[in-house]
């Protein structure tokens, strides 16, 4: 099962240092005892020096990039478009292709990270019963082939997937969960109204499914100790679903817990 | 080895439309019946390259790829890069045992580049 935070292998075009802060904002709302220090320590620096790229007192050198990258689990490729974008920002007159390449890269993956299709052909090559055929393919997901073929050329684009042999597609993000977290709004729209509509799709048979949605009154103080359940809850659902057994199926789990009020001024 | 232009490619996002009207046009016959399901044109005659209509996002403009027939698509692929060409897509093992790869050029056009897996 694969455990990958796609969000972080889509290169935001602000920049690799908006990054850094979004993964430690995220590990830190993921567990409140989680610090900068720590966050320090899992990158492989010392708390100082990452506090002052963070700050942008300090550069960021591809050295640093390419070693954060990698302690973040970013592919190759993905890394390669930002040491483009620190390097042009940090020479202005630099290639303009080099900018351009940042940009198609960075909507391939943000096309990825949206396009429930990518995850699912990921986690296809895993069943027993794969098929490298692109119109096996289609049929079992319920996409047309040119749909699957448009997604393997970005999946195959950002070394998340080889074909290393004519009968084997190998998925390279790791045998683990995919786990999309921490996006833009409209990515996260667009995800879920793929998977809504896949839920409701009558097409895709009476196998297991639950699809449900509560909206209740909460007392606030207690939501970070909710966020903490549900990020236990996935990994233990995770575990559960990863144990040896035969993998017959692909299924996508979704949990969105939000507020639909904002929050209430502080009263005096 | 001389190394041809064997392959040409229409990237398009009408793939469906585009074979059409070079179908008309022509009278060539398209054959999507292969694992990848790649409308592969048939021209029913000696002579010229063959091609084939592939997918492309909405919204990208329809371009014409070349691929040149090599013994070994690692070796050229390595060669490539070498000499300055992007990888789009890095040594790929295709179902019916041909390897392909695509790179764009230093001058920023997308090639390919196909035959076999070398040793």
């Amino acid at each position: 099962m694969k455990n990958t935070v796609v969000t972080s292998q889509a290169p935001a075009p602000r920049g690799f240092r908006d990054v850094l802060q979004e993964e430690l904002a995220a590990r830190c709302a993921d567990n409140p005892r989680y610090s900068l220090r720590a966050f320090a320590r899992d990158l492989g620096t010392d708390h100082s020096s990452l506090s002052q790229v963070l700050r942008g007192r300090r550069r960021l050198t591809e050295r640093t990039l390419r070693a954060f990258g990698a302690a973040l689990g970013l592919d190759a490729s993905t890394l390669d478009g930002y040491v483009a974008l620190e390097a042009r920002r940090a020479d202005p007159g630099a290639d303009e292709a080099a900018l351009r390449s940042v940009r198609e890269l960075t909507e391939d993956a943000l096309a990825v990270v949206s396009g429930l299709e990518h995850h699912a052909i990921l986690e296809l090559t895993h069943l027993d019963a794969f098929r490298p055929d692109v119109s096996w393919i289609a049929r079992v997901l319920g996409l047309t082939p040119d749909e699957v073929n448009i997604a393997l050329q970005r999946l195959i684009r950002l070394g998340m997937l080889t074909m290393e042999a004519p009968d084997r597609w190998r998925d390279l993000t790791g045998d683990r969960t995919t786990v999309v977290r921490h996006v833009g709004r409209d990515t996260v729209r667009h995800l879920s109204e793929q998977v809504r509509r896949r839920a409701l799709d009558e097409a895709a048979g009476d196998a297991g499914r639950e699809f449900s949605a509560t909206t209740l009154a909460v007392d606030t103080a207690r939501v970070p100790e909710a966020l903490e359940r549900i990020a236990r809850f996935r990994r233990e659902l995770v575990e559960l679903l990863g144990a040896d057994g035969a993998r017959d199926g692909v299924y996508h789990l979704e949990i969105s817990f939000a507020p639909l009020t904002r929050t209430p001024p502080e009263t005096p | 080895m001389s190394k041809p232009v064997t392959r040409w490619q229409v990237i398009t996002p009408d793939p469906a439309a585009h074979a059409a009207f070079y179908e008309s046009l022509f009278g060539w016959t398209t054959d999507a019946d292969n694992p990848l399901a790649y409308r592969q044109v048939t021209k029913g005659a000696e002579g010229g390259a063959d091609g084939g209509f592939w997918p492309a996002p909405p919204g990208t403009p329809p371009f014409v790829q070349f691929y040149v027939q090599v013994d070994d698509v690692p070796a050229h692929f390595e060669r490539a890069t070498a000499a300055g060409a992007e990888v789009l897509a890095p040594p790929q093992a295709l179902p019916d045992g041909e390897h392909l790869a695509i790179l764009k050029d230093p001058q920023g056009m997308p090639f390919g580049l196909v035959g076999g897996g070398g040793s």
